[in-house]
C-alpha cells in the first residue's frame, strides 16, 4: 500500500461530525462511558521514518506546528485533568500511555519527571498503570532501568524478520533499525526487565510469511504480541491479501500457544460472546482519549490516516475537561456500538465480532466513518476461519 | 441508522450444547482461557472498554 499524501478531505457533511446528534442520544438515555485510557504525546516527533507512519507519512502534517517536547504546564494540567475526571466518575483506576513521535527522544529523565507529575496528581485510591510504547532504538540497560524503577511498563514496535522489518522501518537515511531493535528486544526479553516488557507491536507486511514473521516476534519471548493492519480506508486502498495472512499467522500460534497474540484471542472471545478489549475489532465502547504536546485533546491519531485534521476536537487540557470532549459526535461515534455501524454492516453475520472493523479503515471521502471497514472482506475471512478453529475444538471432539 | 439486529444469523459459536464439566476438560490453552475470560466477564456483568490499538 501506498500511503496518501495528497488527502486533504474536509470533515463537512461527512458522518459523524454531520448526521450524529448526540443530544437525542442523550435523551434516549444514552450515557457517555468516562475515558479511562489516556495517550499522552510526550514528544511530536520520531528518530525513525517509517514508510507507513500515520503520524508523518499520511495525509495530516499537524505535527510540524506541534511543540517537539511536551510543556511542564500541559503535563501538569493533563494530570490534573486525568485526576479531576477520574475522581467526578468514581474510576477505580487509569492507564496513562506515554506516546509519541518516539517518547524516549525525551530522554529517561524528563520521563521519570513526568510519571511523577500523573502519580502525585492523581488521589491514591485510584490506581495508576503507566505503559511506553517506543520504536526500541533508544531502549538502553540505563533507560530501562529506569522505567523499572518507575513501574512504568514498554511495549515495542517491531516487524519481525530482519528483511520486512528494515525495508519498513527506517531511519531518515534509509537504514533500517532491526539490528538496534533486536538489541532492545533481547534486553527486555531478560530479568529483571522482563517484569516491564509488556509486548511487541508488529505492523503486518503482506508480502513476508506470516508463519516466519510470527515466529520472528516470538523468539523474545514477549507476554503479548498484536498484528496491527496497515492503515488504509476507501479512499487509499490496502493491498490484498491480509485475511489469509493473518489467517495463517492464527494457525501457528494456535498450535503453538508460545504467546498471546490480542488480536487472536479477541476474535475468539467475541466468537464465543464475550466482549472486546481492543478498538482495532468488537463493540465495545472506546474509552481513551489523546493529548497532543501543546496540550490539545484528540481522537486517536491513527485517524491522521483519513484526512488533515480528523482527530481534530479543538479542545485543551488549559480550557476543557474531559467531560467536555465525551459529548462530542467524533468521541460519542465510537462508544455507541452497535448504532456507528452501517447498514449493510448489520446485514452481515460476523458483525458482533468485526464490530465494523478499526474505526479509521472505515473512512469514505464524502461519507466519513459509517461504512465497512476497507479490510471488510480479511475480517470476514480471518473471523470465519477462527470460528471454525474454535467451533471444531468445541463441538466435534470425541465423546469421552 | 438500524438497531433491531437480532434476526441476523450470526457466525458466533453457540456454546449451549456443551456442558460445564466438558468446557473445563478441555486441553487446548488458548481457547480454555478464553472462555475462562468470557465466564468471568458473564458472571461479573461488566462492560468492557475498548483501548487504544497502538500500543501494547
Amino acid at each position: 500500500m501506498k500511503p496518501s499524501r495528497v488527502s486533504r478531505q474536509s470533515s463537512s457533511g461527512t458522518w459523524p461530525i454531520e448526521g450524529l446528534d448526540v443530544r437525542s442520544l442523550l435523551r434516549d438515555g444514552w450515557a457517555p462511558r468516562p475515558f479511562r485510557q489516556f495517550i499522552v504525546k510526550l514528544n511530536s516527533r520520531c528518530n525513525l521514518a517509517c514508510t507507513y507512519c500515520y503520524v508523518y507519512e499520511m495525509a495530516d502534517v499537524s505535527w510540524r506546528s506541534k511543540p517537539r517536547i511536551i510543556s511542564a504546564q500541559a503535563l501538569d494540567r493533563t494530570a490534573e485533568r486525568i485526576a479531576e475526571h477520574a475522581t467526578a466518575h468514581q474510576l477505580a483506576d487509569v492507564e496513562i500511555v506515554l506516546h509519541g513521535g518516539e517518547p524516549l527522544l525525551c530522554g529517561v529523565s524528563f520521563i521519570a519527571d513526568a510519571v511523577g507529575r500523573f502519580r502525585r496528581a492523581l488521589p491514591a485510591a485510584i490506581g495508576l498503570s503507566i505503559r511506553l510504547q517506543t520504536n526500541g532504538t533508544l531502549l538502553t540497560n540505563a533507560v530501562l532501568e529506569t522505567l523499572l524503577e518507575r513501574g512504568v511498563k514498554v511495549g515495542v514496535s517491531f516487524d519481525g524478520t530482519a528483511i520486512s522489518h528494515d525495508a519498513r522501518r527506517v531511519h531518515a537515511d534509509g537504514r533500517g533499525s532491526h539490528n538496534e531493535v533486536t538489541r532492545a528486544l533481547q534486553l527486555l526479553a531478560t530479568e529483571p526487565y522482563a517484569r516491564i516488557f509488556s509486548g511487541i507491536l508488529c505492523t503486518i507486511d503482506v508480502s513476508a510469511n506470516p508463519v516466519r514473521t510470527y515466529e520472528a516476534l516470538a523468539a523474545f519471548s514477549p507476554p503479548q504480541i498484536d498484528f496491527l493492519l496497515p492503515h488504509a480506508n476507501w479512499h487509499t486502498q490496502p493491498t490484498a491479501g491480509h485475511g489469509h495472512w493473518l489467517a495463517a499467522a492464527f494457525d501457528r500460534w494456535y498450535e503453538g500457544a508460545e504467546t498471546r497474540v490480542r488480536l487472536f484471542e479477541e476474535i475468539i472471545r467475541l466468537s464465543l460472546g464475550g466482549q472486546s478489549t481492543s478498538e482495532m475489532i468488537g463493540l465495545s465502547p472506546v474509552a481513551l482519549i489523546v493529548v497532543d504536546t501543546d496540550g490539545s485533546m484528540e481522537q486517536v491519531d491513527t485517524l491522521k490516516s483519513a484526512f488533515a485534521g480528523a482527530p481534530a476536537t479543538g479542545m485543551t487540557v488549559f480550557a476543557h475537561s474531559f467531560d467536555d470532549a465525551l459529548i462530542l459526535p467524533s468521541i460519542a461515534a465510537r462508544q455507541i456500538g452497535i448504532k456507528a455501524l452501517a447498514d449493510s454492516c448489520l446485514a452481515c453475520p460476523v458483525h458482533k465480532v468485526c464490530g465494523g472493523g478499526y474505526f479509521p479503515h472505515r473512512y469514505r471521502p464524502g461519507t466519513g466513518f459509517r461504512n465497512p471497514s476497507v479490510y471488510c472482506s480479511d475480517l470476514r475471512h480471518l473471523i470465519t476461519h477462527i470460528a471454525h478453529r474454535v467451533r471444531a475444538d468445541l463441538l466435534e471432539r470425541p465423546a469421552c | 441508522m438500524m438497531d433491531a439486529t437480532e434476526d441476523v444469523a450470526t457466525d458466533l459459536v453457540d456454546l449451549s450444547q456443551m456442558s460445564l464439566n466438558e468446557l473445563r476438560s478441555l486441553d487446548q490453552p488458548i481457547l480454555s482461557d478464553a472462555l475462562r475470560r468470557v465466564v468471568e466477564e458473564a458472571k461479573n456483568s461488566v462492560e468492557a472498554i475498548a483501548g487504544f490499538q497502538a500500543v501494547i
